[in-house]
Formats: C-alpha cells, structure tokens, sequence
C-alpha cells in the first residue's frame, strides 16, 4: 500500500513537471513482453526436460529429467514434504518418491514410476563470462526469469579459501599489516609467527594493509603456501607457511538481513555450496529446480537457491555430472529406517484420483484466466 | 494566458518527439544487448571500487570518474568520515580523500590520493534516460568480498523522478550505495542511492543531478539533508515569500533583512526565471536551490507593471531570515 502510494506520488509529481513519463509501467511491461517472446527460441530444448514438482496443491520445486523415470530436484525443499508427484505433458499426475540425496549439493533424485521424458544434456558453462544472459526456462516453454551472470562459478565453502590463522590489525599504517594475535595450532602458529610481528610482503608484493593481505590469502585456497615477509624488532623474517581452511563463518548484519527478507522469499539452504554461478534473475523459492540456458539454447545448470535479493544461485551442469557419478545418499525417513522408496503409500490409488482432480480444477483455473485475459 | 499557451506547447513537443523505446524483436537482438551488456563489464568492473569508513566501519560502493582519481559515491556512505580506504575488485588497498557532498541528492565526490594514472569510467547524463532503456549496475554488494568480482545487475529504467532520481529494476542491496549505474556505453549515468521493498524499486542519483553541483563538491562543500527538508535551517533562499497563481509566483510580501529587500523586490513582482531557468512553481524553484548554497550569487529575472527586470542577489540561509523557523 505504501509502495502504490508512493508510487502514485511519482507519477503525479512527475506528471504535474512536464506531462511525463506517460504510463511507464505499461511502457516497460510491453517492453519485458517482447523480451520474453524473444527468449523462447532459446527455451526449446530445456522445456522438454523440466517438470513440476507438486506436494498437496502447491508447486514447490520444479525437476530436471535425467532419464530412466528419474528426476533431479533441490533436495531441502523437498525432502520434509508429503506426497510428491509431478504431471506429464499430458497433464497426468505420475507419483514422485524420492531415491536418495546429494546433501553436499543439496540435490535429490526422485524416481518417477511411467515418466517418459528424454535425458537433459548438461553444457559447460565454463565459457561464459559475467554479463552473459541466462533465463530460467519452465516446461511450458516460456522464461520464469531473465537475469545475467552476476558472479562466476565460485565455491562458498569457507574452508576452502586459505587461513593463516591471525588477527589482523585493521587500523592502516600504510605498510603492512600488524598480527593481533595468532590462533593456536593455525599455520601462522607453525611458522612462528608471533603477535605484533608486521607482515610486510606475500609472495614477494608488498601489502598496504587489512583487506589486501586478507584477499590475497582468501584467493590462495586451503593448501596454499605463499612465502610471507614480516618484521620483527627492525629484522626482516621469511616464513612459508602452509594455508589450511578458513573455518570463520561470516556474519551478516541485521540490516542486510531485513532488506533481503523484504525482497521476498529466500530458500532455507542458500549457501554452503562448493561450486555455483550467480545470477540477478527474480525468482521465487519455489522456483529451485529450474534449468538455466544461455541465448544459444544450452542447458548451462540447474537453479539451486535464492539467496537473497540481488541473487540466485546455480548449480553449473558439469558440478551436477560429477555429483551423480556416485550413487546418492539413501534417504531415510523420520519414522524408522525404513527407505521412503521401498514404501509405497496405501492409499495411492485415492491419492492419485485426488491429485489429478486437483490438476483439473488447476487447469480449470488456468482457463479461466487465459479467457479473462483475452 | 500568453505563459500557459507557452507552457503547454514546451510540454507537448517534447512529449511527441520522445524516441521509442529500445526493441528487442528476436534472439540475435537479445545476442547484441548481451555483448554491449559484456563489454560494459569487461569495460568498467576495475572503476567499480568498495569504499569503507575506517572511522565508522561502515561500507559502501564508488566509481572513478577520472584519471587523477575522482571517486563518484553516495553522500550517506561518506558520512560523517574524512578518509575512506578504497577497495580495487582485485584486492588492491588505497586511501581517498572525502570531499564534498549534496545531501538532498546523495551525491559525494572522494579523491584518491596518489598520482594514479587510475582506470575510470566516462561520465554520462541522466536526464537524456528514456523510460526502458537499457542499464547495467554494479557495485560491492555486503561489502567487499574477496571471493568475487563486483556483481553485475543488468536492468531497464523503470522510472525517473524529481531531483534527476532514476529508478531501474538492477536489484541492489546494503553495500551497493555509491556504486555505478553504466548506460550501454559504459558512461556513469546514476549512483546507487536507495531501494523500497519492491524488487523493481531501485533508485539512483541521476548523473545529471551531479553535474549540477560538481563545482561545490569539488571543493569539498558539503550541504543538503538526506531525502530533503524544505524546513532545513541552512537550505538557501531569496527571502521572498511567493503566491501562486495562472501566471506564475508573484511576490507576496518580502521579509525585511532579507536579500531581496535589501535588493529592492516589492511585492506583486512576478518571479520569471533564475539563473536562466524558468521558474513556474515553487518544486522547479527548489529544484533550482538545491545545488546552491547560502553566500551565493542568484540572477533574478522578474517583471514588475509589464516591464522586464533583473536582479543579482546574494542567497541567505533560511534560518537567519526566518527565525522562527530555526531549530
């Protein structure tokens, strides 16, 4: 109410300073339309292997085909689920019980009992540089989101950036930085390196202070042996240590917090993960499962997260074929120990009739719409 | 009558030679936006700099405007600090130092010291913007994060409003502030300023706004309130109390110790422009002050019984004439 009040107060300001703009936002709908129509050339091939992914009434997950009755969908929004099936072109419901899980990838296998649907084919997207166009492709053919690449395929895994294991001194001198302290049994502490030691030089280029000293060892992994250059009492020292995980979880303020809950919903697991592309596209949580294409049609990854307001993360297609060269995690249900695969709902039969009763009057609905809208 | 008729037609021109909005009819013109949008990055993403308070801790965004390392920002990231330690997207450290900022139009300019040569970006002009043209933001979105490159947003202009505030749908976030807004050229067409809860609200301080207070901000003036005040005690003003009315604001009364009176404004002058700039209604008077500052020299054209007059007046502060108004 306040963003329609506020944004009538634009419009009308605007309007009483020079008859203008005139109805921008059917200006820029029209606009996105176009843009949307254009996508579609590029949405052909991953139409045909994405699916819904249902619980009850509600869509919560979309799932890319992988052939054999098998789909690949975000495992945390769908794991804590009931009953899930997806529908078929021809708008059947096909049940959907889940085989087992990749928790590192946060991924989740669901075999689907008469799914015929071809096998996706993964593209590299290695190649693709920041500013390349990507849009989330829905099985009905059309764009859910356009976005770009934001960020380039990147772990979030802190431990697998290099840690010295020190506090450093932020107040800035301008020639290296102080050590504040140094963590026990860190690779600083290996080396010897000592509290109020200076670190002047990293792999010989010389350090002005907190941040660059902080990106270098962040970029040189876990692993990593950079040759660092200290002074200690006016001598100079050279240590080498070797980098090991970087275990500190950042915190995020309560502020960036609040902007990004106001800016709609984010999935529940959105970090954490080894390998990923950002991307600026809008989408929802219950988006997760999409397949990503660049404009020349190929299927460069799989929607994993909405982490927030600026992004959404995916899943790269070459992460994904190395993940399921192993056989996923069985998952196991609270009850027991009982494989959730090897119990077949009793009443699926009932369940079934309901869910397609449920996919008519959907249709039903969808058809209302189409002819109001016409 | 003579001024409306004059008025509707400078409104109506321009209204009807509007270009048309940029058309995306197919995949390769989607191919083409997609390369000037990557050249754009490839371009710009080394001038693309994250400004932190060294005092205050706080972090924001910048652009580099020039060679000799003028830093574009938001005035609410330089807030309240002297020095800002200035971030490269590769991890390089160096110091700017804050000059001066408008308020009203979060604007701030820092410099960074040392002789550079520095990489930056063109400046560009907001106001020639059209509703859906095409833009890219970038920024250090949460702050520096030595795992990435500044996040590319790509967008449309979704609107423009008064102050040369434009809004697009490149989604920013706490730590975008202060950063740049590129047309497809690449020049600095915003700075990243604020955002409401819709997703497609993103608001940036327009380019043009800024050129319009350079020269104070250049040298280190800092004025204006955050989101504006009318009743901000150092907001400049002429010490004329106006009237609108069909013809345009006619003088009401003019306080006494005010410039104006002492300049020899009498009441029923009706006020025509200032600084060249036509003056109709007391939002484009406003929007006139708001890039001076109290001290400065105005040139007031008016009539006054049908004949033709300018005055050159020296603007007050708005507390010092209106004293009940001083807080």
């Amino acid at each position: 109410m306040k963003f329609i009040l506020f944004y009538c107060v634009l419009v009308s300001s605007s309007l009483i300073a020079q008859m203008g703009p005139p109805r921008a936002q059917e200006v820029t709908d029209a606009q996105a339309k176009q843009i949307f129509v254009a996508l579609r050339a590029a949405g052909t091939s991953a139409k045909k292997v994405v699916y819904p992914i249902y619980s009850g009434r509600k869509r919560i997950a979309y799932g890319i085909s992988l052939g054999e009755e098998k789909l690949l969908t975000k495992a945390s929004e769908i794991v804590q689920k009931r009953g899930l099936y997806t529908a078929n072109r021809e708008q059947v419901a096909l049940n959907a019980l889940i085989v087992g899980v990749y928790e590192d990838h946060d991924l989740a296998v669901l075999q689907v009992p008469g799914l015929k649907a071809p096998i996706v084919e993964w593209a590299d997207a290695g190649n693709l540089s920041e500013g390349a166009f990507l849009s989330a492709i829905r099985p009905d053919g059309e764009a859910q989101a356009m976005g770009v690449l934001s960020v380039r395929e990147r772990s979030l895994k802190s431990i697998d950036q290099g840690f010295l294991g020190i506090e450093m001194d932020t107040l800035e001198t301008g020639k290296g930085v102080r050590v504040k302290n140094v963590v026990e049994g860190s690779a600083a502490g290996e080396v010897g390196i000592r509290q109020n030691d200076i670190i002047v030089k990293i792999e010989g280029q010389e350090i002005q202070g907190f941040y660059e000293l902080s990106t270098k060892l962040r970029r040189l992994k876990n692993g990593g042996q950079p040759e660092i250059e200290l002074l200690r009492n006016g001598e100079v020292l050279k240590v080498k240590p070797t980098l090991k995980g970087r275990e500190i979880r950042e915190g995020v303020s309560r502020r960036l917090e609040q902007m990004d809950r106001m800016s709609g919903g984010q999935s529940r697991v959105r970090g954490g993960f080894g390998n990923v592309i950002q991307s600026d596209m809008e989408l929802e949580v219950e988006d997760a499962g999409l397949p990503i294409v660049d404009l020349d049609g190929r299927i460069i990854g799989m929607v994993i997260a909405r982490a927030g307001r600026i992004s959404t993360l995916i899943l790269p297609g070459d992460d994904i074929i190395n993940a399921l060269k192993d056989d996923p995690a069985p998952f196991v249900i609270e009850e027991g120990d009982v494989l959730l695969e090897q119990q077949w709902p009793q009443d699926f039969h009932r369940d079934r009739m309901r869910r397609e009763l449920g996919l008519m009057r959907r249709m039903m609905e969808s058809l209302q719409r189409e002819l109001e809208r016409e | 009558m003579i001024v409306r008729i004059l008025i509707s037609v400078l409104v109506f021109v321009p209204a009807a030679m509007l270009p048309a909005v940029p058309k995306v009819e197919d995949l390769s013109d989607l191919k083409t936006l997609q390369t000037q949008v990557q050249r754009v990055v490839l371009e710009q993403t080394e001038t693309t700099v994250s400004l932190v308070s060294p005092t205050i801790g706080a972090s924001g965004s910048g652009v580099i405007v020039s060679r000799d390392g003028l830093i574009l920002t938001a005035a609410h990231v330089i807030e309240r600090s002297k020095e800002m330690t200035v971030i490269f997207p590769d991890g390089r450290q160096e110091k700017a130092k804050v000059l001066g900022a408008n308020f009203t139009r979060d604007a701030a300019m820092a410099k960074l010291i040392g002789p550079g040569p520095w990489p930056f970006a063109e400046v560009g002009d907001s106001r020639s913007l059209e509703i859906g043209d095409f833009v890219v933001a970038m920024g250090h979105p949460k702050g520096y994060d030595p795992t990435r490159r500044p996040p590319v947003r790509f967008g449309r202009v979704m609107d423009k409003s008064t102050l040369d505030f434009v809004t697009t749908d490149c989604t920013l976030i706490g730590g975008d502030s202060g950063g740049p807004l590129f047309d497809l050229k690449g020049r600095v067409v915003g700075i990243h300023s604020h955002i409401a809860p819709d997703r497609r609200v993103n608001n940036h301080a327009g380019l043009t706004g800024f050129k319009s207070s350079w020269e104070n901000m250049l040298v280190g003036k800092m004025w204006g309130v955050l989101g504006g005040d009318r009743r901000d005690p150092n907001r400049p003003v002429l010490g004329l109390n106006l009237r609108k009315t069909d013809v345009g604001l006619i003088v009401d009364e003019v306080p006494r110790g005010g410039p104006a009176f002492s300049s020899g404004f009498l009441p029923g002058d009706l006020v025509v422009a200032i600084n060249g700039e036509l003056i109709t209604e007391v939002e484009k008077l406003s929007e006139v002050f708001v890039d001076l500052l109290p001290g400065e020299k105005v040139k007031v054209d008016f009539s006054r019984g049908g004949s033709k007059l300018t005055k050159t007046v020296k603007l007050a502060r708005l507390g010092d004439i209106y004293l009940n108004e001083r807080r």
